[in-house]
């Protein structure tokens, strides 16, 4: 070829070795190769695996140094792939409609519990305030006030799932925690009841917005503008229904069960879980849209996936019958399950936008 | 002045990136060359596994900087040859003359009568 410099002759490829001995490296490197997406395995995967042989024969490298560098590759690639997905976008939804439906939820809530304007209390008015930072720092591009929101709220995540959380894992007295529980007026009603056939205990509801807090500050890290203006009276629009829908659910529940307990099976559920447990259903119905969707709008496949793996814990964490390690096991798996799941999703919109 | 402080806020070429660029300076290679190649520049510091080059060869070429040059089947292994581009030459060349620039600094500032003024 024109231009190229004469190479040097294959020595070692079909140098006489038995075929079972130059095929063991090559499959040692193929389980490696599997670090790679499919699509690179397929299109190119031949040639990674020449290339690394050809490394090998020249004394360069050994098997497993080879092995490792695949492997290190294979990993990049895929999390170079998913970093590509349009993350901005994405978090923004995201963040909006995390943000929204817990402004919504705790604004009903107060509404409900006072009946007319009055000063909720410090507990209350944190709740409040934390989601109305991050939806006024979305919508006028301010970074500083959606990070103050998220981190807000996960103190007060942090702060109620305190000591509730050491009774319910049997830790008491293992642990030294510092209690904010006989500091602070938490909500009331703002747990569940656990079966009646297990050990009782509380779970305050919220630790489960915990994840959502992480996301809201993770959109803090990518807030760059402020959101159109139809996006952000259709934003307080769904908020203030949203807030008028609570309202008067959390005023139909305690009416039809002259408490404030929803009775279904075995679990006990006040109506401020009811609403929780229903934000969540919707952001799972959201989801569906999204995926049926997903060849026009890759950013909001992805918000809604954050969305549901930021208020899926609600619904999926009081349901369990169980407490302990064997429900740390659970926590554990489903959150792996969810990391695999969810890349696997950001590779999929980065090769639709890409 | 400028265009140093303008190259230092543009992305950093690593060394082993530097001689996978350097190696290709008299003509197209494919992978393997590329990597011995780059070891004996690099008088055997730089030492590329088959992951890593071709990591660093896809971002090149993402990048604009390496132009591929063919595939071949050499003994029943397929090899793809690559090339720099002119823009890939500029870019190597100019990082060249940065650590040039830098190593001069240096080089003046610990020069021997220098040093024994500092000292006086």
């Amino acid at each position: 070829m024109n231009g190229r410099r004469p190479q040097p002759p294959d020595e070692r490829a079909g140098d006489g070795r038995p075929v079972e001995e130059q095929e063991r490296p090559r499959r040692r490197l193929r389980w490696a190769l599997y670090a790679y997406p499919r699509e690179v395995r397929r299109a190119e995967g031949d040639m990674l695996i020449s290339l690394a042989c050809d490394i090998l024969d020249g004394g360069g490298s050994s098997i497993n140094r080879e092995a490792v560098g695949l492997l290190r590759g294979g990993l990049t690639s895929r999390l170079g792939a998913a970093a590509n997905a349009p993350w901005e976008p994405a978090l923004r939804r995201a963040a909006l409609q995390i943000a929204g439906a817990l402004l919504a939820i705790a604004c009903g809530a107060v509404a409900w519990r006072l009946r007319a304007p009055a000063w909720p209390g410090w507990s209350w008015a944190a709740v409040l305030t934390a989601p109305a930072l991050v939806l006024v720092g979305h919508l006028a591009g301010r970074r500083a006030l959606v990070a103050c929101g998220g981190v807000l709220l996960l103190a007060l995540g942090v702060a109620h799932a305190n000591s509730d959380l050491v009774a319910g894992l049997g830790l008491e007295g293992s642990i030294e925690w510092i209690g904010l529980r006989g500091y602070v007026e938490w909500l009331t009603g703002g747990s569940w009841e656990g079966p009646a056939n297990t050990r009782a205990w509380e779970m305050p509801l919220l630790a489960c917005a915990l994840p959502g807090a992480v996301v809201l500050l993770a959109s803090a890290a990518h807030q760059r503008r402020p959101v159109p203006r139809s996006v952000a009276l259709r934003t307080v629009a769904w908020v203030t229904a949203g807030a008028v829908a609570v309202r008067f659910t959390l005023e139909g529940v305690s009416t039809l069960h002259g408490g404030s307990a929803v009775i279904i099976g075995d679990l006990r559920l006040d109506g401020l879980a009811v609403c929780m447990v229903a934000a969540s259903v919707a952001a799972v119905g959201a989801m569906a849209v999204g995926f049926a969707r997903r060849r026009r709008d890759p950013a909001g496949m992805l918000a809604g996936t954050l969305a549901v793996a930021a208020i899926l814990p609600v619904v999926w964490l009081y349901g369990l019958p169980f407490a302990g390690v064997p429900m740390l096991v659970a926590l554990a798996v489903c959150g792996l399950a969810m990391v695999v799941a969810f890349l696997r999703l950001a590779r999929h919109t980065s090769a639709q936008t890409s | 002045m400028l265009r140093y402080i303008f190259s230092s806020v543009t992305e950093a070429i690593r060394e082993p990136t530097y001689y996978v660029l350097a190696a290709l300076l008299d003509g197209p290679l494919h992978g393997y060359a590329i990597a011995k190649a780059a070891a004996d520049l690099s008088e055997g510091r730089v030492r590329l596994t088959a992951g890593t080059l071709y990591g660093a060869l896809d971002r090149l070429l993402d990048r604009g900087l390496l132009r591929e040059a063919g595939d071949e089947v050499v003994a029943g292994r397929r090899r793809r040859a690559y090339a720099l581009t002119d823009e890939g030459r500029a870019t190597l060349l100019e990082e060249a003359r940065r650590l040039r620039h830098a190593a001069a600094v240096v080089e003046r500032r610990s020069s021997p009568s220098r040093t024994k003024a500092a000292r006086a």
